[in-house]
Order: C-alpha cells, then structure tokens, then sequence
C-alpha cells in the first residue's frame, strides 16, 4: 500500500502528488515541506530509503525529479523501488524521452499514466505494455470526442 | 514530440482559432515567467481569482480547462475544493475528455466530502455501468480514491457484478476498488467475501493478481478468516511465473502463518526453493522477511534461520546502499529471535557504523549489542565515541551532522554492549570507566540531558558491582566529575547515582576534606540561584535528596575514616568546621518546597546539631572524640554491606497472610491493643517513599518507580532513617519501657536465627539493618515472611563470581523467589534461563503486537484511516462481533450494529482465545514461574549468574 507519491523537482517545487490516503492540505503542505527538506540534502551514497514517522520514504531520482513514495513499515523497499521505476519508465515510453518538462506541460498525462499503473496505492497491473495500452485507449477516446466537437 | 493522436487533431486546428488548451499552457508559462517568490505568489492568487471566475462559465470546455488549471495550481498548495461541485459538473460532461479530467481532479479534491459525494452517487452508478468499458474503468477508479462510508454503501452492488465482467481490466479494477468498499464499510465483506475469493481462480493473470492483493491486505487486519483459503494460495504459490504475485502471496502467508503455525511445514521448504531459484533481490528480501515476520523460526529451526543469514549476506556486504539497509533491517529482525547466529557478522556491522547514511549506522547500531565480544568491543565503542566527537565533523566535510537523538542513541548503544550480561565483553575495567567518564563529558559538552540518569546508574552499578576497582573509580574519576561545573550544570541527571556511590564508598575517598568543602559549595549556588528549569524537572531535588545524606557519608568518612589517628585540638577544628558548612547547607535546604529534601534535612539537622553540642562540649585537650562522632555517626552508614539486588526482587518477597493491613492498630486516643502491631504501624508512614502506609506491596512500588532500578531502595538513602525511627520510638514508648524491653528481646530471640538479620552487638535499636526492604517486612512479621524466603537462601552473602582469570570480580545481581507464598525456583534453577531471556521477551511482545492486529476483526476501518471526522468514525464503526471463525457469511445480522469502541476491542485482545500461540508462549512462562515474570519487566538488568 503506496500512501502517496510526489514528484519534487531539484528546487523543491512539486510536479506532481497523488494522495491515496485522505489528508487536509495542511497535513499535505507540512509533508511535503519535510520531505523536500529530507530528500534534498540527501546525498548520492545514502540509500533511498528514509525512516519517516510511523513509515517509510522510499525515493529515487531521475535527472532533475525526485520520485517520492511513502509506505508502511511492512511492506518491501525494493519492490517499491521498482514500481517508482516501472512509473518512469512507462512516462518515458509514453512521452517519448520523458524531461521535467514534459511532465509540467501534460502534467495530466502523468497522472493518467499513474492511475492506470496504480490504483489505490496498490500496483494494479504488473504488465509493462498493458498500462501504457489502456493509455492509449482513453488518449484515442478523447481525441475522437474532439474530432466530433469539430464536425459537429 | 508527437505526444499521442489528441496532440495532432488540436495542433491542426490551431488556425482556425480552436485553442483548447492555452489557458493552462499560459498559467504554466506565467508561473514560470515569475522566478520571483513575490511576484509569483501574487501571480498565482491572480490565477486563482480567474479560475474562481472562469469556473462559472457555461462553456464546458472553459469550464474543463478551469478546473485542470485549479489541478496544477492544487501541487502548488491550493485549496481547491471549493470547486467541488464545478469538478462534479465536469465529471458528469458526456465527452470522455471533459470526463476523465473531472476524474482527475476529483481524485485530487474530494476527500470524504459527504454532501458533493451524495450528489455524485448517481453519476457514478451510472458511469459504472455505462457501456464503455473504457469509463467503467475511469469510474472505478475514481470511486477507490473518492469513496466514503455512504458512497460504498451504495455502489456495493454495482462493484461486485462488475467482478464478473467480461473484459479483464475491468474485473481486475473491481477487485481492486472492492478492499476500499471494504474499508469504508466493512458489511460488503459478508455478501462479497465468497466471490472475491473465486477471482484466485480466475483466468486473467491481473485479476488473480489484484486478488492476491486485496486478500494480503485484509489478511493484516484479520488473518484467521483467510487460513482456510492457505491450500488454494499455496497452489498459486507453485504455479506462478509472477514475481510480484509471489511477493504478495509471501506476505500474505506471513499474516497466516502468525495464527496457524502449522502451515510452516508446508511453507518453508518451498520459500526455500524460491531463495535458491529467484535471482531477483526483492524476491529473496520477501522470503526472508516472510520466514521471519511469519514467525516461522524458533529454536527447532536453527538451520533455517542460518540459510536466511547465508542469503542475506550478498545484502549487507552489498555496496548499493538500498541493499545493505534492507539486509541489516532483516538481520535486525532474526537477531530479535536468534541472537547467536548474528555474531559472525560482526565485522561487516561494525563496518556499517560508520556509513555515510544515517539509516544505515542506526541499523547496524541497533545490531551491535548483539555482535560485540571481548574481542572487538573496545574497537567498535571506540569507533562510535569517535563519531561522537565534534572534532571529527570539522576534518571532513562530508561527514554527516548527528542530531542529538542520534548521539543519545548511540550512548545509549555503547553501554548497551558494554554492560551486556552483567559485563562479559569487558575485559579491562579501566578502559570502560574511562569509556563511562568520556560520555559524561560528551554529554555535558552537549547538553544531552536525557542520557544523564542512565550515565549515573552505570557508573553505580560498576561500583556497587566489581569491587576491586571502587577506591580508583572514586578517586580517579567521579570526585572530579561532581566537582565539574559543566557537568554539574549541563548534565544533573546523572548526580544522583554519582553522589549516592560517592556517599556509599566514601571511606576510599582520599581527600574528604576538600570534596566536602567542594561539594556544598557547588550545590549551595544551585539553591540559590533557584534556576527556574530545575525546579521544573525536579531534577535539582533529586539530586538534593540523595546529596544530604552524601554530606554527612563523608563527614562520617572525614571524621572515622583513618582508624589511626590521634583526636587532637586541629582534628577537632577541622571537624567543627566542616559540621559547621554542612549544618549551615542544611538550614538553607530544610526550607525547601519539596517534601523529600525537607524531611532529609531537617532529619540531619537535628543530628548534626546534637553533635556540634557534643563536639562544643568537649574540652580542647581531650584525646577521645565525642561518642556521638565515633560511635553513633558510623553506625548509621558502615553496618552493612550493600550487595547489588535483581531488580524487582523485593517484590518476590510476599506479605504475610496473617498480616492484617486494614486493621486499625495505633487509635488516636494513644492506647493501642496489640503492641506489636503498632509498633510496625508506626514505623510504615516514615517511609518516605511510601505514598500509602497500609500496604507493603503498594510501598514497594513506590519505591521501584521512585528510586533507582537497579537497587531499589538503598539508592534512594532511606537506609539512614533507622535513626530517625528509633528516636520517634523512644518518644512513644518511654512510658512503656518495661513491655518495650520484653519485646524487643523476644525480637532479638528470633531473629538469631534469621539469616536477614545482622548477628547484632548489643545495640539492635540503633543498627537498623541497611537492607531496607527486608526492614519493610521487618521486625514483628520478618518470621512469616522469611519462612516463605529462607528455601532460597541468596539474599545475604552476595555470591561473588570470578568471570575470567583476568578480570576483576564483578558481582552477580541477588536474586531471590517467592511467588505468593511459594518458592517456585533457586538461583540454580535461573542460571540456565538468562542467556535466553532477553529474546523470550521480545517474541513474547511480538506475540502481543500481532495480537492486537488480529483482533481489529472486522473492523477494517480501523487503523487506516485516521483522518475521519468523529462522526464519520461512528458511522462506519459498525463492528461486526462474534463472527464465526471462518465464515462470514454466516451471520447476517445486519440490524445489529455495534459500535465498538477502541477500548473494548483491547480488553478482548487480552482474554484473546483464539490465538493459539499466545498461549502456547504463556504456559512456557507459567512453567518458569515468576522467574520471568521478574526479569521481563527489567530488559537492562537482566541477571547473569554463571
């Protein structure tokens, strides 16, 4: 069970959160405050996985993003790590050659993506090429809905 | 960059002046535009009051771009749920494209929300069952992150048909959404339990896959409803090619095998066989773990537990990282259970002390008790206080900061090691003193406040334990240490212990004179001063108790202590000096606000000033000091030895049945009907510890929380208020002197024999025994209570112990038993439990925190989501009681709700019957008897006795 994902970039500004635990945007602000000043003074020989609390922060960085994931204690740190990556890999696939910037721009993409990889905080599909398929399918979708707005 | 199809249709159409996303394009463009912190926030509440306009319009495409603007604007830490209803209208659009991003955002706005959920029920009824699997799918996964205890109320139904959908992905989202209907209300799990576990079956890998899940998941709030699904999974265990399905069903199985140990036989041989195959890392971390978070090792299976650590090494010798912290958090874990098989990695371990990560070192640190031996005790202690010095930051850059809690767990660690089983891994005394007096320093130096009571105990048990070495440690060290402002200031925690053994050993002390001088000194600015944090903690007073009788411990010492001096006209000034100091420092401090420097002071006072009369009295020419000086004075502190006690030991020792505690023995009126029992009344409300004189046990407690653990009462000083009781005796008895004098030599008669007693001169009244916890029995009831003792003969002659040629002898910690008037076992009998006990206690605790997961039953709302409103916690607090143990659907008897509260659930976890290996443990400690019931509430002091 993920509680949450964040996307920080290099200066601490957030790209990217998906909350699967009900929280106030006070509680999401503090968090994110003391995340970002965890993770950035990190250094590259520390391992990616930080006691935080009652959990675990396990995170990993990507070119200039931060990939941050908060699990419970039991739950596997590498298998964790691996979904972070199976996130990445997937936006870069889907974008094609995945940049911050990317990731600002269609910001909405990369939830999609995410929505469809994880559900719930828990890893819904384990195919690699199954996610980005269903992507596929609702980006098609949508684009048929604008092709009839513009016949109609 | 052709991002996807959508991309291009909007691209061509850009001409003709169809912009459909340059809104957002610009809100991005503009917050980056403003690098400023002012000029973007003022840009971006700009952009919320647009939005807040532009959220109104009727054009639904306005309106969609709005609400993803509001989406961003959200991560940069906007509120957005006041467009709740605009992002319902959103979802509700026909078009996907509008649709999806109402999902979208809905997902990241609503939370709980109940009146906007109301409203969207029906919507997402509908979409549910729309006939595009395509907005089925964003429905459901909208429903899992929005769902509250209504909404899942009602789309219950829609979700379960959905799990046998036609398409794949849809039956794999239901699954899925269904463990947050679940959550949210916990009734669906009777109607639906039964066909979500048939998805296990199911032909579509993802579907079974997403079962897996949410029965591990379940499984950890309830696992005895899922033991009998263990063959079905088993078989899903051998079958699959799936290394995430095979992560799952390992932690779905380490649930199960917590409650039913019988699966172990089954399991472990073929987690075993997926160690040997898998080559993935995270499969093999998931084995392990589920060996031991299953609880699947005990003392049958050391082999097991070997293999485990065999296939842990390539994990924390690894150089990732990632690799090593999960490898010693593991390693962490087996050594809880199986402490001995650590100890090979010693070397690896103590490595990782000094890792860049912190992470890593607090692992390894919390390993190191475990690792340590005589032989690579002292390189690993050095190479921590080595950490701990604020030079070695400054040489290299790199280095990490330590915060303070950090320093005082590795404090904390070091002399964990050092004083692990009574000092085995110490062979040089002197090194560890100095190790002890180091961590002083570095504590003061950084204000650690909280290590300071843990620092003085050491240090008193070292001495009150190796005899050998009392007159160096004193001299060498704690004089200096009582003496140093910035310890004295930075570090009072530690004083009282120090000052107590300083008291206790003073006659090794070798220059009395100036310490005393020193001492009152020190602590006279303390009262005068007044230092307002202080007075807070209380810490000052502690010190002060225990600081008093000190004083007049090395007056005794100052005056006594060299048996071959002359008493000459100096002697007598220097005395009359240092009594003067010490009285005056008395006066200041019988004034005290707190109750226990008070009566200490004023209880001194009187003596001294008794003495000071004696001593003025005397002529300047004699040759003989006073009596009171030579005599009495030592008599108060010297009769007795104190030997190092068992924590809890006392209260082994069992009130007499013939004692009646309620009765009313000592009337006010001043006649009392039985003189012996009044006697002992009498005496109980001096304690000054005892915040009930009616009961001993309840005394006794007092005394173990107030006091130090280690010894109890003698830390505490009480061992001088015999003086106190006699002269209150004196008072009320003198009238009946003749039954007085009966009585005590019927006393005197029976306690001959009584190994608890002194073989006393001729003074019994004024050499109260310094064993204070036999003196709580003492006198009138000492009979029956030592009868029930005296089968275990081991409080009296400490036994000493030679632990190795070389070493200094280090006093075994007395022990004795007695259960409710039943001696259930010896010292012999405890030798053969202790190297053992520190881990029968941690399985034990282990046992009870699974225990209490277990029992959330059905409540599975519970832990997870603590953000409910208390309304909302009572209405989904609908706990369903008394399900039978493996079907569910059983019992629908809906019409009864209970809320349960939290407390309840506790008390039930407690009686818990159902767990069998609870029980199992509790009749191993049942056969042990109190033994353990003694040692495992003293984790530090656990008793070693060779």
């Amino acid at each position: 069970m993920i509680k949450y994902i964040l996307l920080l970039s290099r200066q601490g500004k957030v790209r990217l959160a998906k909350w699967y635990i009900p929280l106030s945007q006070k509680e999401k602000t503090k968090i994110i405050r003391e995340l970002t000043a965890i993770i950035l003074s990190r250094r590259a020989k520390m391992c990616n996985i930080i006691e935080y609390k009652d959990s675990k922060i396990i995170y990993r960085r990507y070119a200039s993003l931060f990939f941050i994931t908060n699990i419970p204690n039991e739950d596997n740190e590498l298998l964790t790590l691996e979904i972070v990556q199976r996130y990445v890999e997937q936006m870069d696939k889907a974008y094609g050659n995945v940049c911050e910037l990317d990731i600002i721009f269609n910001f909405q993409t990369a939830y999609h993506i995410l929505d469809e990889l994880i559900l719930d905080g828990v890893v819904q599909e384990t195919s690699k090429r199954e996610v980005l398929r269903r992507v596929a399918t609702q980006n098609q979708l949508e684009s048929a809905d604008e092709l009839n707005s513009v016949m109609t | 960059m052709s991002l996807n199809p959508g991309e291009d249709v909007k691209s061509r159409l850009r001409p003709f002046g169809i912009v459909f996303e340059k809104s957002l394009r610009d809100l991005i463009k503009g917050i980056r535009a403003h690098k400023e912190p002012e000029a973007q926030s003022e840009f971006l509440l700009k952009a919320i009051t647009e939005c807040r306009q532009e959220v109104k319009s009727s054009d639904m495409d306005l309106k969609t771009m709005t609400i993803l603007k509001l989406c961003y604007l959200e991560m940069y830490g906007f509120d957005m749920s006041w467009a709740n209803f605009n992002v319902l209208e959103v979802m509700s659009s026909s078009k996907f494209q509008q649709k999806r991003v109402g999902y979208l955002a809905a997902g990241q706005a609503f939370r709980n929300e109940e009146d906007v959920l109301m409203l969207a029920t029906n919507l997402l009824k509908k979409d549910l069952n729309s006939s595009s699997s395509v907005e089925v799918g964003v429905a459901l996964s909208g429903i899992s992150s929005v769902v509250n205890p209504t909404l899942a109320r009602d789309v219950t139904d829609d979700i379960i048909k959905m799990l046998n959908h036609s398409k794949p992905y849809i039956r794999k989202k239901a699954v899925l959404a269904l463990y947050k209907i679940f959550l949210q209300y916990p009734e669906a799990l009777r109607t639906s339990f039964d066909r979500l576990c048939d998805k296990l079956d199911d032909e579509d890998d993802s579907v079974m896959a997403a079962t897996v899940t949410v029965i591990c998941e379940l499984a950890k709030k309830a696992p005895k409803n899922f033991v009998n699904l263990a063959p079905r999974l088993h078989a899903i265990l051998s079958t699959t090619k799936n290394n995430w399905v095979i992560i799952r069903l390992l932690k779905l199985f380490s649930s199960l095998a917590k409650i039913e140990p019988r699966l172990n036989s089954r399991l472990i041989p073929k987690i075993l066989e997926i160690v040997e195959t898998t080559g993935a890392m995270s499969l093999i971390y998931e084995c392990i773990n589920c060996i031991v978070v299953g609880e699947m090792l005990d003392d049958s299976n050391l082999d097991v537990a070997q293999i485990c650590v065999d296939n842990l090494k390539p994990f924390f010798t690894a150089t990732d990282p990632n690799l090593q912290y999960v490898g010693l958090l593991t390693l962490n874990k087996i050594a809880t259970i199986q402490p001995h098989i650590i100890s090979e990695q010693s070397k690896v371990i103590i490595g990782c002390l000094v890792h860049p990560d912190l992470s890593i070192r607090k692992q390894a640190l919390d390993l190191l008790e475990y690792v340590v031996s005589e032989d690579n005790l002292e390189q690993a202690v050095s190479i921590l206080i080595n950490e701990l010095l604020p030079n070695n930051t400054a040489n290299s850059s790199n280095e990490i900061v330590l915060d303070d809690d950090f320093k005082v767990s590795i404090i904390n660690r070091i002399l964990d090691s050092c004083v692990f089983r009574n000092y085995t891994n110490i062979s040089d005394f002197d090194w560890f003193i100095s190790v002890l007096s180091d961590l002083i320093k570095i504590s003061a130096e950084y204000n650690l406040h909280e290590i300071g009571p843990r620092l003085g105990i050491e240090f008193r048990n070292v001495l009150v334990k190796i005899p050998s070495i009392r007159s160096a440690i004193i001299n060498d060290c704690l004089v200096d240490l009582v003496q140093d402002e910035l310890v004295v200031s930075n570090l009072l925690g530690c004083m009282p212990e120090i000052l107590w053994a300083i008291g206790e050993y003073s006659t090794m002390i070798n220059d009395p004179n100036s310490l005393l001088f020193n001492l009152s000194d020190t602590f006279q600015n303390g009262i005068v001063s007044g230092d307002d944090a202080f007075e807070e903690t209380g810490e000052y007073d502690k010190t002060l108790v225990i600081l008093i009788p000190t004083l007049v411990k090395i007056l005794n010492a100052y005056a006594n202590g060299n048996s071959n001096y002359m008493w000459n006209y100096q002697e007598k000034q220097k005395v009359m000096a240092q009594l003067t100091r010490i009285i005056d420092f008395l006066n200041k401090t019988s004034v005290s606000k707190n109750f226990n420097v008070q009566e200490r002071s004023i209880e001194f006072l009187e003596f001294l000033k008794l003495l000071k009369e004696a001593m003025e009295e005397l002529s300047d020419d004699s040759l003989q000091s006073p009596l009171l000086l030579s005599q009495v004075l030592p008599s108060l502190f010297n009769s007795w030895e104190l030997n190092p006690i068992a924590k809890d030991v006392q209260k082994a020792i069992a009130v007499p049945d013939e004692l009646d505690l309620d009765a009313e023995i000592y009337p006010v009126d001043g006649s009392y009907s039985d003189p012996e029992d009044g006697y002992l009344k009498y005496r109980n409300p001096e304690y000054y510890n005892a915040a009930s004189d009616s009961d001993i046990s309840d005394s006794e407690n007092e005394f173990t929380a107030y006091s130090n653990p280690l010894l109890g009462i003698q830390g505490n000083g009480v061992d001088n208020d015999g003086m106190y009781h006699d002269d209150v005796d004196e008072l009320i008895m003198e009238d009946d002197t003749e039954a007085r004098e009966k009585r005590r030599l019927k006393r005197l008669e029976r306690q001959k024999n009584d190994p608890f007693y002194l073989k006393s001169e001729d003074e019994v009244n004024v050499s109260v025994s310094k064993d204070s916890f036999i003196e709580m029995d003492s006198d009138n009831d000492i009979k029956a209570s030592t009868k029930k003792i005296t089968s275990s003969k081991t409080v009296g002659k400490s036994k000493t112990k030679k632990v190795k040629k070389a070493k200094p002898v280090v006093l075994a910690e007395e022990v004795l038993f007695s259960g409710s008037g039943s001696v259930t076992g010896s010292a012999n009998d405890l030798s053969a439990i202790p190297e053992g006990s520190k881990t029968k206690k941690k399985t034990k605790k282990n046992i009870l925190k699974i225990d209490a997961s277990g029992l959330e039953n059905f409540d599975l709302n519970g832990s997870l989501e603590p953000e409910f409103s208390p309304q909302l916690e009572k209405e989904i607090g609908y706990v369903v009681e008394d399900v039978p143990d493996n079907t569910i659907t059983n019992n629908n008897d809906q019409g009864e709700l209970v809320v349960v509260s939290k407390k309840k659930k506790k008390s039930k976890k407690k009686s818990g019957d159902e767990d069998g290996t609870k029980k199992k443990k509790k009749t191993k400690t049942d056969a042990e008897g109190n033994v353990i019931e003694v040692k495992r509430k003293s984790k530090k002091k656990v008793v070693k006795i060779q």
